[in-house]
């Protein structure tokens, strides 16, 4: 809401009309007309309480020895948003795939991320064209906790460290 | 940036091991936007977004599992076996690895004891069928190679072993003789 008070204050300094002037001599008193505009823009607001999301400790059985491929889930931040208008807000891959540092060239697809609202139903893959994350009414301000899934493979993702940026967009609808 | 140091693993269970993790950022982070219309407020070069980011540090990781069998008899020696210096092959554990890494098992073994009995008198084989081992024997001089620079694998093969001992009128002496095998997966 600082936003809101910010522009809100910009905004209403008076304007003077002209130039106005007041005899007092004939009547004893004096209007001076004088109009405030307050211009609202579309203002929101979006936190999260982490900038980071990490996957914590990969194990061998996070992996499952016998299979090509394992998951492990684990917590994502919290995301609160809100806007003077109805909105809605998308989260989306930055990129197709995760960045690497290592000794490999592995090409980690970003759809090996999933992820949900709260810690149960069904995963929603991660794309980069993005789906809805959550959505609100004007002036609503709303959380959500995001649960995340990764998928692992033996043969074809080494040692090293991953990333997939993640880009949460609010839009007016 | 170096993440990883290549590791040596001694076997019997399921291991994950870290050799560096990074700790993760966790600071809150916050956008505020305001546009004065609609369409600035979602066109993409304007849009509100925020980032955030999802981080893993995957460590070196492997398993080896071995069948049940934690002893192999090699049989009681016979004046055949006696003459002809080996006693018989007798099948050892097989063993499963799985690593997210190129890898090398080596085995060694712990000698006879007091015997006196040289820790090279064992030999070991390995085949990838259970049926009979393969050609060369390696004696246990330190350590032995049982395979070099493999793959990573999901343990989608597994690896058998066989074992005999080499048998010496003049010096083996009437007695049991047991030594303990140590498996070792290495990321050269």
């Amino acid at each position: 809401m600082l936003a809101v008070l910010a522009a809100g204050a910009h905004a209403i300094a008076p304007s003077v009309v002209g130039a106005q002037s007041c005899d007092q001599s004939q009547s004893g008193s004096c209007t001076v007309n004088v109009t405030l505009r307050a211009p609202i823009p579309f203002v929101a607001q979006i936190s999260a309480s982490s900038s980071t999301s990490d996957i914590g400790l990969l194990t061998a059985s996070d992996l499952v020895p016998g299979q090509s491929s394992g998951t492990k889930t684990f917590s994502g931040p919290v995301v609160t948003a809100q806007a003077n208008f109805a909105w809605s807000l998308t989260i989306r891959a930055a990129n197709a795939t995760w960045t690497y540092s290592g000794a490999g060239a592995p090409a980690k697809p970003a759809s090996d991320l999933a992820w949900r609202v709260g810690t149960s139903g069904a995963f929603d893959t991660m794309t980069t064209s993005g789906a809805t994350l959550m959505s609100g009414s004007l002036g609503e301000s709303l959380s959500v906790s995001v649960n995340f899934r990764t998928t692992w493979r033996w043969t074809t993702e080494p040692p090293g460290a991953y990333e997939l940026p993640l880009t949460l967009t609010m839009a007016a609808p | 940036m170096q993440l990883m140091r290549p590791f040596r693993l001694p076997v019997a269970l399921v291991f994950g091991l870290v050799a560096l993790i990074i700790p993760a950022s966790r600071a809150a982070s916050q956008t505020s936007c305001s546009q004065a219309d609609k369409t600035t407020f979602n066109a993409s070069a304007t849009a509100c977004t925020m980032q955030h980011s999802v981080t893993a540090t995957v460590p070196y990781l492997a398993s080896i599992a071995t069948s049940s069998l934690s002893t192999v008899s090699l049989g009681a020696a016979t004046v055949g076996s006696m003459n002809s210096g080996y006693t018989s092959a007798a099948a050892g554990p097989s063993i499963t690895v799985a690593a997210n890494f190129q890898y090398s098992l080596v085995a060694a073994s712990g000698g006879f004891g007091a015997t006196g009995k040289a820790t090279s008198d064992l030999e070991v084989a390995t085949n990838t069928t259970a049926a009979a081992p393969a050609a060369g024997w390696l004696p246990f001089n330190g350590e032995v190679d049982l395979v070099t620079n493999q793959s990573a694998t999901a343990a989608s093969s597994t690896l058998y072993t066989f074992f005999r001992m080499r048998l010496r009128w003049a010096s083996d002496a009437p007695g049991t003789y047991s030594s303990t095998v140590t498996y070792t997966l290495v990321a050269p």
